[in-house]
């Protein structure tokens, strides 16, 4: 079953995306609106906690988000700053430490969703796990797709050769069921990214 | 005998009886070949990523599956004459 956790978790997560644009509660309705299947309840429930979190933790982060900002201005350029969105949804409610001591060395002990400190946006996708790497784990996959829905190319995705054809994979085959968009029509028509 | 992994999309006009049917047609016809499932996901009722035959959401369901190789071919005939599947995914897993 801990597949099925799994994807109760990405669910969650990539509720949490939108965040930024537009308030949350977009699909938590559809959700709860599902049959009583002790499965669906299940997601609900757990929806229904996060969605508490999820408002509330935009909105720190933001807030220090820009101070880390404004600290290492030089560092920051403006596209820089603004691809750094998505990424930084991803790190939970926990409070962000502004300071730049981070590892750039195994991924595996720099995980954002504890420490949560800020990624560097040009290296998309050096803090995943390649057991993260799944079709069905939209949440980690669409930091490896820029706006338009396009796959990030390895210059951008710092990922290995390996880890790069895996997600390549994986986001091929959720286009397919549809948790993807293949084109930014898509996300036009839809509204949504992830 | 292969592990596999079948998602499919049912279109979302249909109750929770009529996925439910739509479910044990394709449960049958694993079952049929031999192939036995070892756990069911449901989803729930979700938004698609882009409209499917003018559909914007779908109910998904999940199937850990273990069938031998020669059941996949069927199992998916199955999926593809069933008009309530929006759309299937079978991988296989382990590897």
């Amino acid at each position: 079953m801990s597949d099925e956790n799994r994807v109760n978790e990405a669910e969650e997560k990539s509720e949490q995306q939108p965040v930024a644009e537009t308030p949350t509660g977009e699909d938590a309705p559809v959700l709860e609106e599902s049959p009583d299947e002790s499965v669906a309840q299940a997601v609900a429930d757990t929806d229904g906690d996060s969605e508490v979190e999820a408002v509330a933790a935009p909105e720190a982060e933001a807030a220090t988000e820009t101070a880390a900002v404004a600290e290492t201005a030089a560092a920051a350029e403006p596209a820089a700053v603004a691809s750094a969105g998505p990424d930084a949804d991803s790190g939970r409610g926990e409070q962000e430490t502004p300071t730049f001591n981070r590892v750039e060395g195994p991924a595996i002990f720099n995980r954002a969703r504890q420490g949560n400190q800020r990624r560097n946006p040009r290296h998309v996708g050096n803090d995943v796990r390649i057991d993260e790497i799944d079709y069905k784990n939209i949440q980690v996959l669409s930091r490896f797709v820029d706006n338009y829905g396009r796959i990030h190319n390895r210059r951008k995705t710092r990922v290995t050769a390996k880890m790069q054809r895996k997600v390549t994979r994986a986001i091929k085959r959720a286009r397919h069921l549809a948790l993807m968009p293949y084109t930014g029509e898509h996300i036009r028509i839809t509204g949504r990214r992830g | 005998m292969n592990t596999y992994e079948l998602v499919y999309i049912i279109q979302p006009n249909l109750d929770d009886e009529g996925v439910k049917a739509v479910d044990d047609r394709i449960s049958q016809a694993i079952g049929g070949e031999d192939g036995t499932i070892e756990s069911t996901d449901y989803w729930g009722k979700r938004r698609l990523a882009y409209p499917i035959k003018g559909h914007f959401e779908g109910h998904y369901i999940l199937h850990n599956l273990s069938m031998p190789p020669t059941a996949v071919q069927n199992v998916e005939r199955q999926l593809r004459l069933s008009e309530d599947v929006l759309r299937f995914l079978v991988v296989r897993v382990g590897d």
